[in-house]
């Protein structure tokens, strides 16, 4: 058991890593640099900045150094919680994220949870009444949303609500609350946002799992213990439940960490679309803008709240798979 | 003992080749049957695909769609760039198709007038202004195919400038006609789709390929750098690629780098799906053989793996495509992806994204079909190639009972590696050799356990007939409805079972034998179920009987006799339990329910039950796992589960067939303390005949779902009356044997379940079938000398009339 | 019964294979399972030697090393093909492998896994011939009906897949592709065992008549002691990797000596009530391989162990004219066999 957990534990570190990298990929890919970007800024806004000052900010920056010793200073300051300067917004970086960095992966958790709210029961009928019509109609509607990018959902919704209710669906908030501190007021009032977007988001990560669900209980309602089960008295939602259900469960429980990174993905375009205050419509703004140190500080830090949250997956799978708990100790 | 050859309407033919070899002629084989036995992996899949009618309509629709890509400018009647301010987010027409009463297909014209109010021109479809509509009329030039210079079109109208006045889905906020451009935007789409998906398929099938073909540290590197990739979130990392692709760049440019981006990602389901075949490839013997052969690595991969996995790449190939062309859409739809002049699903759904201008122009939304029926269409499609995929699982019926392979010993997979990671997702398995060999208790303090029962003679005589069974089965038929036909699993068998005795039921594979043992606790899956019959438990307490088959399967009263009053013991102990359960819950859970125990009560009487039963420190091993637990202790414990409530009847179905032959005579010598101490019934179930002599008092012997011979053990085994029966006994091989002897053996093989002889099941291979009257009639159970013999042959009854 | 003339076929000499336990972080190498510990046989020409055992004796595993199919940790495997040249099989490099082929084939156990349901029966059988270019194209089609006639099947099936066949058809058209380069030695691995008893009989039957017919020799590996006898010339019983007794069939069977022998043949289930009698049980469990017990393997399980087994391991030594017995008391003691044949 401690040498899976150590596993993953390298495997999230390593995945970090890789990610950073990325991270500072994309911060560097766009031609010129930082400071170019910020003459181009100043510029704009009626500045001029002359050589000298270029050159010296560019010592500062350490921006006319080999790139990989770029990474390395740009990695000790992120490792302090300093991610840079936001051009456009002439504000840190962390303070332009942080909200809407929780609201975000308080979205995705959502999304994930209502999926397996959803997914769970219609993957378990479906497979023990299959052929059934309700079995059918679950696959289509599974089919629905495994078909019709998230976007497309929040599209057509927001139209419908808009033309037929006149109403904005979008928004996490009630207008009182938007700009307001937080408070156990405005963490209730997101909470009663929230169903829609996740539901929307969750609803092709449902299909996924409805038909991951199925084919697994398919492949555990054929095996001999389910029979055992039955032979020896149980009624038939007692077996079903205690035991193909809960092996069932297993590849289940490990698809949470396949799953994070698709909902996290999802919902940057959905909150595009529904005009949500999280990160994604600030990612596309600063790609647009060429504001690199947000984009790639808003890459870096998904990509490593989706890691730990596969860990923690992981970690919850371990706790329920005795097999894994008891490896090498017979 | 000789065959003589002969002929029963033209079945099993037995001669003799020259090396004395019997050869062997199957029976006629129908004209379907011929084709299926010649049908390449291919046509196997074909037909199977061809059953699945939503694959075929979803396959016919991808095939439309990709009739757009090639046609695209035909059925586009404006100029995808041809704009014009005047015309901004214009509706839709109707196409009208009657004018007074003739087929006329045409369309209203638009006449604007100025908006007082707002000043702008407002256009309102005339219905003076009648357009007809022509087919394959002239309109834009273009090139079809990219080759033959063309200006036809589907659809237009007579003057050719079909641009100012057809706008069948409406136009856009630059004036263009929404409908040709869709037309441009799905060659583009479904194109990228196809490049992206096939960069994708060389990276996987190479990087999986390798993994699972060489398996150790760069299959372990592979792996993790596939589960790097599939845990980040792929929309941030392509919106920072894409954002960093030069303005500059040409549509094409443009074009090939989205397609590689998001390649970059999608190869890894691929390559998990490669990398899973040849790892179960691996475990295929015919590779082995094929090595033994003397075939080089090259041609093994090329001519024996690779076909093995194709079908599989081609159903996942499928499957990607929809994603990747999901990708690109949400890429062109935040303006990341590609850009105008390109023309692309996700371009146009770009001009949707402000919800007020969706408000007054709503069809701008309607690009949105086309995505979400194409990507419905290759998903049923490439879910029916998946299901085709692999035409070979089917086996189940034709495969003889699994001889004693007790998986948890590693030595006999021949060079893969001992212990490694069983599945990607971390889930690892264990070193199974670690495990301690554990001793069965000692009974006695002797090294050997003597038989608690004595002597042999003593058993066999006991013939005490006068107590009434306990368990009663008549002509019981299980019938099994699948789509290709009914398979008759059991069709007529009736037998006795008596408190303290043993009844072996005997037979090869397909005679039905566990089928009527799950048919008697009425647990039998669908697509079976008993069609008629009666099996008649006698009730504790006032003699009267239950008939089972009667019961609903799930009522209270059947729930209680199974388990409670017979219990079940199965071939495989080690998927008998639960994997994620320890022994003793399941135990407690039954006591528990039939008995109606507390738990800590329970959970005593099952410790003590596991320590009758010779586990050895059961106060351990309660909580222990099946895994954790060698073959012959998971037995016990099964045998101990299947005691819990003190039933009269143990059924045993093939308990020993998956244990070592010194296990197998604990396990047996178990059994039999056991039924002595308790005065159970047990019905053994089993194809070995050495089994049955040993432990059973009665044998019914069963071939193709029929008991064809019934009787004491002695008499079976020394006087057999069915030619069955007879033909068996010779032919199998015993300890006994003089050195080197061959055996006689039956002619023929088992026929298939579907292809049933008429009249007498065994008559095409009997050696002693009558004419005219065997292939006929069918015999039923009759009584021979004693009462307690019954045989089905007409050897020993005149025919009776049907 | 034996075509003894000159050197044996085939001589194995203290064969031994291991195959690594990793665990932990960082798979570190824990132990060893040593399948195959020390074994020491030889095969004279036209004879077949059985080797029995339970799980994890290591029969599969010594079989699946002398025909270079796993690669042997230490030993030697002589083996004297067509042109009278000995060979150690164990130390060739693997390129030299490849032309031995021509004089060892195997028959595998199960008739579903060991035929690629892919390719047509001329395919299949003709395979071996195709790779090591044997033949025009017609030679190698009436070849492949030759070898599909003589395990008794019409030579029309070649254009069938193996999904047409029952399971013991399927075994017959694996026996003709071991036998199509005409190999002197034949391992066959469990031929029987996944088949039905009817079909048993059927396979036993073409082995010893094929084996007459062309002259090859056996070497069969089985746990199921009756299939044995009717097969073999002499019977190697093994026990956690070793051979512990080696003897002519019959008097393995009526006058054994190693204790482990006496107790398989005592739980060999036999097809006659009368023979019920007294059954002698063998207690415990068989011997993990990872774990073996220090000193004879066997002593946890053997009633007749005293102080010397717990501490000594015994050797393979002769007991009398062709048998050999790996016990330190077999000379005194009395043990059972199975009795007069019927």
């Amino acid at each position: 058991m401690l040498s899976y957990i150590v596993r993953r534990l390298l495997l999230a570190v390593l995945t970090s890593w890789a990610i950073s990298v990325l991270a500072f990929v994309i911060i560097q890919l766009p031609p010129g640099d930082y400071v170019t970007a910020y003459i181009a800024q100043m510029t704009a806004s009626g500045t001029t900045v002359s050589q000298e000052l270029a050159d010296t900010l560019r010592e500062q920056y350490g921006l006319n150094q080999p790139l990989w010793v770029q990474y390395l200073r740009w990695m000790k300051l992120v490792l302090r919680g300093e991610f840079g300067m936001a051009l456009e917004w002439g504000k840190p970086v962390s303070a332009v994220i942080a909200d809407r960095l929780w609201l975000t992966m308080a979205l995705s958790i959502g999304a994930i949870v209502i999926t397996w709210v959803l997914a769970l029961p219609i993957g378990i009928y479906s497979a023990v009444r299959q052929y059934s019509i309700g079995d059918y109609v679950a696959t289509f509607v599974g089919f629905i949303g495994l078909a019709v990018p998230s976007f497309m959902i929040a599209l057509i919704l927001m139209y419908a609500g808009f033309r037929y209710f006149g109403a904005n669906i979008g928004g996490l908030f009630s207008d009182q609350f938007v700009e307001a501190p937080w408070s156990l007021a405005k963490v209730w009032d997101l909470l009663k946002h929230l169903p829609l977007p996740a539901l929307i988001l969750g609803l092709a990560g449902t299909a996924q799992l409805i038909r991951i669900m199925r084919a697994n209980l398919l492949d555990e309602l054929g095996k001999p213990y389910v029979m055992t089960a039955r032979a020896r008295g149980l009624s038939e939602w007692r077996v079903i439940l205690k035991y193909p259900v809960r092996v069932a469960l297993n590849p289940f429980a490990s698809t949470v960490g396949y799953l994070l990174p698709y909902v996290v993905s999802g919902s940057i375009i959905v909150s595009l679309v529904l005009s949500l205050p999280t990160v994604g419509p600030l990612l596309l703004r600063a790609l647009i803008a060429q504001d690199m140190f947000l984009a790639g500080t808003i890459v870096l830090l998904l990509g490593v709240l989706t890691v730990l949250g596969t860990l923690l997956s992981d970690l919850l799978l371990m706790w329920i798979d005795p097999r894994i708990r008891s490896e090498g100790k017979r | 003992m000789d065959r003589s050859a002969h002929s029963l309407g033209g079945e099993a033919i037995a001669t003799s080749s020259p090396a004395g070899t019997v050869e062997l002629d199957d029976p006629a084989h129908s004209e379907v049957e011929e084709r299926v036995s010649v049908a390449t992996q291919w046509q196997l899949m074909w037909w199977r695909f061809r059953r699945h009618r939503l694959a075929v309509t979803s396959t016919a629709v991808v095939g439309l769609a990709y009739a757009v890509v090639l046609l695209a400018e035909f059925l586009a009647y404006a100029s995808p760039t041809a704009s014009e301010a005047q015309r901004s987010l214009l509706p839709p027409q109707t196409i009208r198709w009657f004018n007074e009463g003739r087929f006329a297909p045409h369309v209203y014209g638009l006449s604007g007038r100025r908006d007082p109010q707002t000043f702008r021109r407002v256009y309102t479809p005339d219905p003076d202004k009648k357009i007809p509509l022509r087919f394959f009329a002239p309109g834009f030039e273009y090139h079809l195919f990219g080759l033959i210079p063309a200006s036809r079109h589907l659809l237009g109208v007579a003057d050719g400038r079909a641009e100012e006045s057809l706008f069948l889905l409406g136009t856009d906020e630059q004036g263009r006609d929404v409908w040709s451009r869709l037309m441009y935007a799905t060659r583009t789409s479904l194109t990228i789709g196809l490049a992206g998906v096939a960069l994708s398929l060389v990276l996987g099938v190479l990087l999986g390929g390798i993994s699972g073909y060489v398996g150790g540290v760069t299959d372990t590197v592979i792996q993790r750098v596939v589960e790097i990739l599939r845990s980040i979130p792929t929309i941030p990392l392509w919106m920072g690629l894409a954002a960093a692709l030069p303005q500059h760049w040409s549509v094409l440019q443009v074009y090939l780098a989205i397609t590689v981006i998001i390649s970059l990602v999608g190869w890894t389901e691929l390559a998990r799906v490669v990398r899973g075949r040849f790892l179960s490839l691996r475990e295929e013997e015919f590779v082995t053989a094929a090595e033994l052969a003397g075939c080089s690595r090259t041609r093994i991969i090329v001519s024996h793996l690779v076909p093995s996995f194709l079908s599989h790449i081609i159903a996942a190939t499928t499957l990607a495509i929809p994603a990747m062309i999901i990708s690109e859409t949400s890429l062109s739809f935040l303006g990341l992806g590609l850009r105008p002049p390109a023309i692309s699903w996700g371009v146009l759904l770009q001009q949707a994204q402000n919800i007020q201008s969706l408000a007054i122009s709503p069809w701008l939304l309607i690009p949105a079909v086309p995505v979400i029926v194409v990507i419905i269409a290759f998903n049923f499609m490439g879910d029916g190639l998946r299901d085709a995929a692999d035409p070979y699982h089917m086996g189940g019926l034709e495969r003889a009972p699994q001889a004693p392979q007790p998986s948890d010993t590693p030595v006999q997979s021949p060079g893969a590696p001992l212990v490694g990671d069983a599945a990607m997702g971390g889930l690892e398995r264990a070193p199974q050799a670690l495990r301690r060999s554990e001793t069965p208790r000692r009974s006695q303090g002797t090294p050997w356990s003597h038989d608690a029962d004595m002597g042999g003679f003593e058993r066999a005589a006991r013939t005490d007939q006068s107590a009434a069974p306990v368990l009663s089965v008549r002509d019981l038929r299980t019938y099994f409805f699948a789509e290709d036909g009914v398979v008759k699993a059991v069709d007529g068998a009736s037998f006795d079972v008596h408190a303290g005795r043993t009844l072996g039921i005997v037979g090869e594979s397909g005679c039905g034998k566990s089928v009527t043992a799950r048919s008697i606790l009425r647990i039998v899956e669908r697509p079976g179920r008993i069609v008629s019959g009666e099996i008649r438990l006698r009730r504790v307490g006032d003699g009267g009987e239950d008939d089972l088959a009667r019961l609903d399967p799930q009522s209270h009263d059947m729930r209680r006799i199974r388990g409670g009053e017979i219990g079940l013991v199965f071939q495989e102990p080690m998927s008998s339990f639960s994997p994620v359960h320890s022994v003793g819950n399941q135990i407690v859970e039954t006591m528990r329910l039939h008995l109606g125990l507390d738990r800590p009560t329970a959970r005593a009487r099952a410790i003590d039950l596991l320590r009758l039963v010779g586990i050895p420190r059961p106060e351990r091993r309660i909580d222990e796992y099946a895994f954790q637990l060698s073959g012959g202790l998971r037995q016990r414990a099964m045998i101990a589960t299947a005691l819990c409530c003190g039933p009269r009847i143990l059924i045993a179905d093939e308990p020993t067939t998956a244990l070592d032959v010194t296990t197998q005579a604990q396990i047996l010598a178990l059994l039999r303390e056991l039924q002595a101490r308790e005065r159970m019934a047990i019905v053994l179930i089993t194809h070995n005949l050495g089994v049955v002599a040993e432990m059973c008092d009665e044998v019914a012997i069963m071939y193709l779902g029929r008991v064809v011979e019934r009787g004491p053990v002695d008499a079976i085994f020394h006087s057999p009356q069915h030619p069955y029966t007879r033909a068996l006994l010779r032919s199998i091989p015993s300890v006994h044997a003089r050195v080197r002897t061959k055996l006689p053996a039956i002619t023929g093989s088992l026929p298939h379940p579907y292809r049933r002889p008429g009249g007498c099941l065994f008559h095409p291979r009997c050696g002693e079938a009558i004419r005219g009257v065997c292939e006929r009639h069918e015999p039923e159970l009759q009584s021979v000398a004693t009462a307690d013999r019954t045989v089905s042959c007409f050897l020993h009854h005149p025919v009776t009339k049907p | 019964m034996t075509g003894t003339t000159g050197a044996p076929l085939l001589e194995v000499h203290d064969l031994r294979k291991e195959f690594p336990i990793r665990q932990g972080l960082l798979r570190r190498r824990v132990g060893e399972v040593r399948a195959v510990d020390g074994v020491s046989f030889h095969i004279d020409r036209g004879e077949t030697l059985s080797l029995v055992g339970e799980s994890g004796c290591g029969k599969t595993t010594t079989a699946r090393c002398i025909l270079r199919a796993i690669t042997p940790t230490a030993g030697r495997i002589i083996f004297r093909g067509g042109d009278g040249v000995a060979v150690d099989v164990a130390a060739l490099p693997y390129k030299h492998v490849r032309p031995l082929r021509r004089e060892m084939q195997m028959v595998f156990q199960d008739p579903y896994s060991s035929l690629n349901p892919r390719k047509t029966l001329l395919e299949i059988v003709g395979e071996p011939l195709l790779v090591n270019r044997v033949g025009t194209r017609t030679q190698r089609l009436e070849r492949v009906a030759e070898l599909l006639r003589l395990v008794g099947l019409r030579p029309e099936y070649m254009r069938r897949f193996p999904h047409a066949f029952s399971g013991g058809q399927r075994q017959r058209i694996g026996i003709a592709r071991a036998l199509a380069l005409s190999p002197s030695l034949v391992v066959a691995d469990e031929p029987v065992s996944a088949l039905d008893v009817s079909v048993q009989a059927q396979i036993l039957n073409l082995l010893v008549d094929l084996q007459a017919e062309l002259g090859l020799t056996y070497l069969f590996v089985a746990h199921d002691l009756s299939v044995v006898k009717h097969v073999s010339d002499r019977v190697a019983v093994m026990y956690v990797g070793r051979i512990v007794e080696l003897a002519p069939t019959e008097r393995l069977f009526m006058q054994p000596a190693h204790p482990y022998t006496e107790a398989l043949l005592a739980a060999v289930p036999k097809p006659d009530p009368r023979l019920r009698g007294r059954r002698l049980v063998l207690e415990g469990e068989v011997a993990d391989p990872a774990n073996p017990p220090a000193g004879c393997a066997f002593h946890p399980r053997c009633p007749y162990a005293v102080e010397r087994c717990r501490s000594e391991a015994p050797r393979l030594e002769a007991f009398a004219a062709g048998h050999l017995v790996s016990c330190h008391r077999a000379r005194e003691l009395g043990l059972r066999g199975i009795g007069r044949p019927s």
